[in-house]
């Protein structure tokens, strides 16, 4: 693979040591994570001391198949307890998370197909999966019938902002949603109804449509903003000499075409401070395939469950969802956007993974979903992989709480939802699942205290409406009205 | 809302179907093939039968079952002079909604205005897949954010493309680029205006337009310094512009009828270059617009049949089979290799080649016919493919015709790929290949299952055949929409995961004998071969063929009312020419919704 002639671009981002950074040893070169000495540099023009103070922000990150239940929870009460090995990852932070425990996917109950698609289109949108053409392994389904709520909260939080979200991701599309395309068995972010949001599959795209037009000299990014600008004002100016003359049906789609620039243009004007500095990266050949996963061939696998469709080598997986992740951060300590999802896969979860041991020490053999229950459910292995997950999130709070903000750090001012797509592996169960908040200590002052809150069944649309509340909203109540009550209580 | 107990939403969890995980894990422990495990099909059974047409559940691409396509009523109101065979009266050409240009139509038509060869909507705008199927569902496509935000980065990758050092004097060509004289760079910028304007927008522009072009021109010269900039900055905006993305039509008045307007010249040049080639018009369109000379039925259909004699014609028709009979996809599709070792992706690729080849050939140069599409007794194969199927004699790179062996194969139902395709596990699914056969061969309507039922597919036991595993599914109450389908999809139980011919599956012999539930060929038939010399000669598959070039041509739905007199002209003229399919696409163009649109 590294032999062939077509050169392929990549980034190359040093790992982060969150000591090193929080001691401010971080230089420009080589890292994505704005560190300690951009502290002042942040503050320049375009985005105010006070305003950076106040920006409140909202990340998602998705795992994979659920959880053991068991291990989840930790040791001890509620009032004094110690995450077990699985979940020691989390240990540094354990006094800024609240386990959720008790709430139900209970929208799953409705909709079109199979549980892992109905768990990843409810999710965050609180509502079911549309009829539609997808095969899930068990009826065909659509795509999820409401807004997901980053999409919703991005819609204030992002305001004036280059992006209204970000999303990335690594191990994404696969199995049956193979093919790089949104499928209701991959998806979890949604515009609207029915309007998927796909993830970044491609670090170094990702980095350029992130981070060119405000890379450069100050010349070269003035020069890019004038031209984006003018351009945009030019296509605006051909909607203007065409749609009064319309009939009110195409109009009305026309408008909403427009509408839809508009937002666009909004970002492509946002100031973007001159002393934000982009990740410096190193671009160089091999390491990702264009929409892929790894080097080396796919391997096919399995029988049911939707047969080995498409089974993917997992061993570019890791590294690329740590540069996803550097992205993300990047992005947020920049003040490109104040919503983000980072997705380490996709409800089928069909990629090797021999970049684990076991216990014994010997590599894993399989995908996530064949030792879900492809293949019968295997505890053991699957302890191994929700620690690798735990460990990503936790890569993910590291880079937050590298960031100073104030007193603090970016972690202080960003609510982190840690969700996966069902809880019991073995069944599909979806009930009593597995949330975790992190972070956000100043968006609430119920955030951040380190609870295990158990919570009477409810569904996990009250969830969501509390932190719709968080955001400000009143009287939140998110997703199907008939899925809901109100705030979680208690939270 | 499907919820059954139709009342406010419990909290607590005891509505959940906790049958689910239970007779999952029941399945498991004993290992007996339970077949589809229903959660709540009592639940269903209860309150609602099990619905043959599932009203409320119906996504907006189901193409509705056949209705007869007879002769409608005479309107009122006076006639155009448009004859139209079995339609007296006055024209009705259906719903004309707004078209977005596909990302098939986009690719196609950057690739003709600016040499663009990358497919970059393909490749990176979000998938079309609501709607008809075809990924043209006017009335269900819609604008997303990701699509703006990909519209906008692809038109600048191409306009940065198109006005490299390189292609600069191929997309705007001007012997003053470079030297310095701005007045005479300024010049060669009118004159590009005007042709990729005229072009780009399929109609000259108005004057304010080609001010609107002339000045952002002028700004792409200010800000990067030179005519390529400007050149690439008209270039962009004009890729971005509503007059390129949709395809506008304003008409003009029928006299006498005000319901009714005529596309215009320049607009019906759209129609036919976009029905034919998925493309921009050429220059020869073009001219006859500016000449007048695409009014008449007569003046169309010339035209109609130069397109479709062109190359280009072919690439549509491609696609039109790859939606249709699902091949997109095939080169990625991978199997067990323990189970089928032959197989590679690779083959997966040729096999999409082998229906490609096969479609194109019976379409442009064998005897155009459809019953030859489903009843062949020949194919197309290369080496390799020859030798995944086990056909002797056929050597080199380049496909060639090949007999197929009578007692197994007939027609493209027959080929591996489609079999493959709708097997979307190792072992064949004889309800996936049921429901496709039905809803894209014979047009008949098969409701989703209730949503309230989970459904898992029966896990391999060894020492059983695929017809043991799935007959034992049956509780009652799924009944009554499986007979619609297994025993369809059994007859085509000698085709294996990835399309092989076998006499029997794990050492048991293979009983394909199978029945088609409703339609004109509704019964028994033995195996794959007697089912595509029934599907052959099907009136059912004809009509199911017309319905879906008809849904194709116009970008939207059929409407069983409204577009029985389109469906009826395109429906006579294929049935006159024996089932002809060049005959049927020129056809289209002497329909009402192609001459035609609705004032409304």
């Amino acid at each position: 693979m590294e032999n062939q002639p077509k050169m392929r671009r990549a980034l190359r981002l040093q790992p982060l040591s969150r000591r090193s950074v929080l001691r401010g040893a971080l230089k420009a070169g080589g890292c994505a994570v704005v560190g300690l000495p951009l502290l002042e540099a942040m503050l320049g023009p375009g985005i105010s001391h006070a305003q950076r103070l106040l920006a409140k922000r909202f990340v998602v990150v998705y795992t994979p198949g659920g959880t053991l239940l068991d291990l989840w929870r930790p040791q001890g009460t509620p009032d004094d307890y110690t995450f077990t090995n699985m979940m020691s990852a989390l240990t540094p932070y354990k006094d800024q998370l609240t386990l959720v425990d008790g709430v139900n996917l209970d929208i799953t109950q409705i909709g079109a197909g199979h549980p892992h698609s109905r768990g990843m289109g409810g999710v965050l949108t609180g509502r079911e999966l549309a009829a539609g053409d997808f095969n899930t392994n068990m009826g065909n389904a659509g795509f999820a019938t409401g807004p997901s709520l980053d999409q919703v909260l991005a819609e204030s939080l992002s305001q004036g902002l280059r992006f209204k979200s970000l999303e990335f991701s690594a191990g994404w599309s696969t199995g049956i949603s193979a093919g790089g395309q949104p499928h209701p068995g991959n998806i979890i972010t949604y515009e609207d109804a029915s309007k998927p949001i796909p993830p970044a599959t491609d670090p170094v795209a990702a980095w350029d449509r992130i981070f060119k037009d405000v890379s450069g000299s100050n010349e070269d990014k003035a020069a890019a903003r004038q031209w984006n600008q003018s351009i945009i004002d030019a296509v605006k100016g051909e909607y203007e000499l065409l749609t009064p003359k319309l009939s009110a049906a195409d109009r009305i789609k026309l408008d909403e075409h427009l509408a839809m620039l508009r937002q666009a243009e909004a970002g492509l004007s946002a100031e973007v401070s001159d002393d934000c500095q982009p990740p410096e990266v190193e671009r160089t050949p091999g390491y990702y395939e264009d929409s892929g996963l790894a080097d080396g061939p796919a391997a096919s696998r399995g029988d049911v469950d939707g047969g080995a469709a498409a089974v993917t080598n997992g061993s570019g997986v890791p590294r690329k969802g740590e540069t996803m992740t550097a992205l993300l951060a990047a992005s947020l300590a920049c003040d490109m956007t104040r919503v983000a999802t980072m997705q380490w896969g996709d409800s089928e979860a069909k990629f090797q993974l021999g970049f684990l041991e076991d216990s014994q020490g010997n590599p894993l053999v399989d995908h996530h979903h064949g030792y879900q229950h492809d293949r019968g459910f295997q505890p053991e292995a699957l302890e191994v992989i929700y620690t690798w997950y735990a460990r990503n999130v936790a890569l993910l709070l590291d880079r937050l709480s590298a960031i100073p903000e104030g007193d603090g750090t970016a972690l202080d001012n960003t609510l982190v939802l840690w969700v996966t797509e069902l809880q019991k592996p073995e069944s599909h169960g979806q009930d009593n699942m597995p949330f975790v908040l992190a972070g956000g200590r100043n968006i609430s002052p119920t955030l951040a205290n380190g609870r295990w809150l158990k919570v009477a069944p409810q569904p996990h649309n009250n969830l969501l409406s509390s932190i719709q509340g968080f955001f400000g909203e009143p009287e939140p109540k998110f997703g199907h009205p008939e899925f809901v009550t109100g705030p979680l209580a208690g939270l | 809302m499907e919820r059954k107990d139709g009342g406010s939403m419990k909290p607590a969890t005891d509505s959940r179907p906790r049958l689910r995980g239970r007779g999952i894990r029941a399945f498991q422990r004993t290992g007996v093939a339970v077949g589809w495990i229903l959660t709540s099909c009592a639940v269903g059974a209860d309150d609602t039968e099990l619905p043959l047409l599932n009203d409320d559940a119906e996504p907006a691409s189901e193409v509705p079952t056949l209705g007869t396509a007879g002769a409608r009523d005479t309107g009122p109101g006076p006639n155009p002079s448009l004859p139209s065979a079995s339609c007296e009266g006055s024209a009705s050409p259906g719903e004309s909604p707004l078209r977005r240009l596909s990302r098939f139509e986009y690719d196609n038509t950057v690739r003709d205005l600016l040499g663009e060869g990358s497919a970059p909507a393909s490749n990176t705008l979000p998938g079309e897949e609501a709607g008809n199927g075809f990924g043209n569902d006017a009335n269900v496509l819609t604008v997303s954010r990701l699509l703006v935000d990909g519209l906008t980065s692809i038109a600048k990758r191409i306009a940065e493309r198109a006005t490299d050092a390189e292609r600069l004097q191929q997309t705007a060509p001007c012997a003053a680029a470079g030297s310095g004289d701005l007045g005479a760079e300024s010049t060669c910028a009118d004159a590009f205006i005007y042709d990729f304007g005229l072009r780009a927008f399929r109609r000259p522009l108005e004057p304010r337009e080609v001010q609107l072009l002339k000045s952002t021109y002028d700004m792409g010269v200010r800000v990067r310094g030179n005519y390529a900039a400007g050149v690439q900055a008209v270039v962009e905006t004009i890729l971005q512009a509503p007059q390129f993305l949709y395809r506008i039509e304003f008409g003009t008045p029928v006299a006498d009828n005000p319901e009714l307007l005529r596309p215009t010249d320049y607009e019906m040049a759209t129609r036919l270059s976009y029905l034919f080639w998925g493309s921009t018009p050429d220059q020869s369109l073009l001219d006859a617009a500016a000449a007048g000379q695409l009014s008449t039925p007569e003046q169309i259909l010339e035209h109609a049949r130069r397109l479709l004699a062109d190359p280009r014609a072919r690439q549509m028709v491609t696609y039109f089979h790859d939606k249709l009979f699902g091949l997109e996809g095939l080169n990625r599709w991978e199997r067990s290799t323990e189970l089928y070792p032959s197989y590679t992706p690779a083959i997966g690729q040729l096999l999409k080649q082998e229906t490609e080849t096969f479609l194109e050939y019976v379409v442009f140069e064998g005897d155009g016919l459809l019953s030859t599409v489903y009843g062949s007794d020949f194919t197309f194969l290369n080496q390799p493919l020859a030798e995944f199927y086990g056909v002797p004699g056929v050597s080199g790179e380049a496909f060639q015709r090949v007999p197929l062996n009578p007692a197994q194969r007939k027609g493209v139902l027959t080929q591996a790929g489609i079999m493959m395709r709708q097997t979307p596990g190792n072992r064949s699914n004889p309800i996936v290949r049921a429901k496709w056969l039905m809803t894209n061969v014979l047009c008949q309507q098969i409701p989703d299952p209730p949503k309230e039922l989970m459904v898992v597919e029966p896990e391999f036991v060894e020492g059983t055949t695929t017809r043991q595993r799935f007959s034992q599914h049956r509780q009652p109450s799924c009944e009554a929409c499986h007979v619609l389908l297994d025993p369809l999809g059994l007859g085509f139980e000698n085709f294996d995961g990835v399309g092989l011919w076998r006499d029997d599956e794990d050492g048991l012999p293979i009983d394909a004998s199978g029945e088609v539930a409703s339609s004109d060929i509704a019964g028994p038939f033995n195996g794959p071969v007697e089912f595509a010399t029934k599907v052959a000669q099907s009136a059912d598959a004809q009509s199911c063929y017309v319905s879906k070039w008809l849904t194709f041509s116009y970008g939207r739905t059929e409407d069983l009312q409204l577009d029985q007199c389109n469906r009826s002209v395109m429906l006579q003229a294929f049935e006159g020419s024996g089932g002809n399919i060049q005959q049927l696409l020129l056809a289209i163009t002497q329909t009402d919704a192609f001459l035609y649109r609705s004032a409304k």
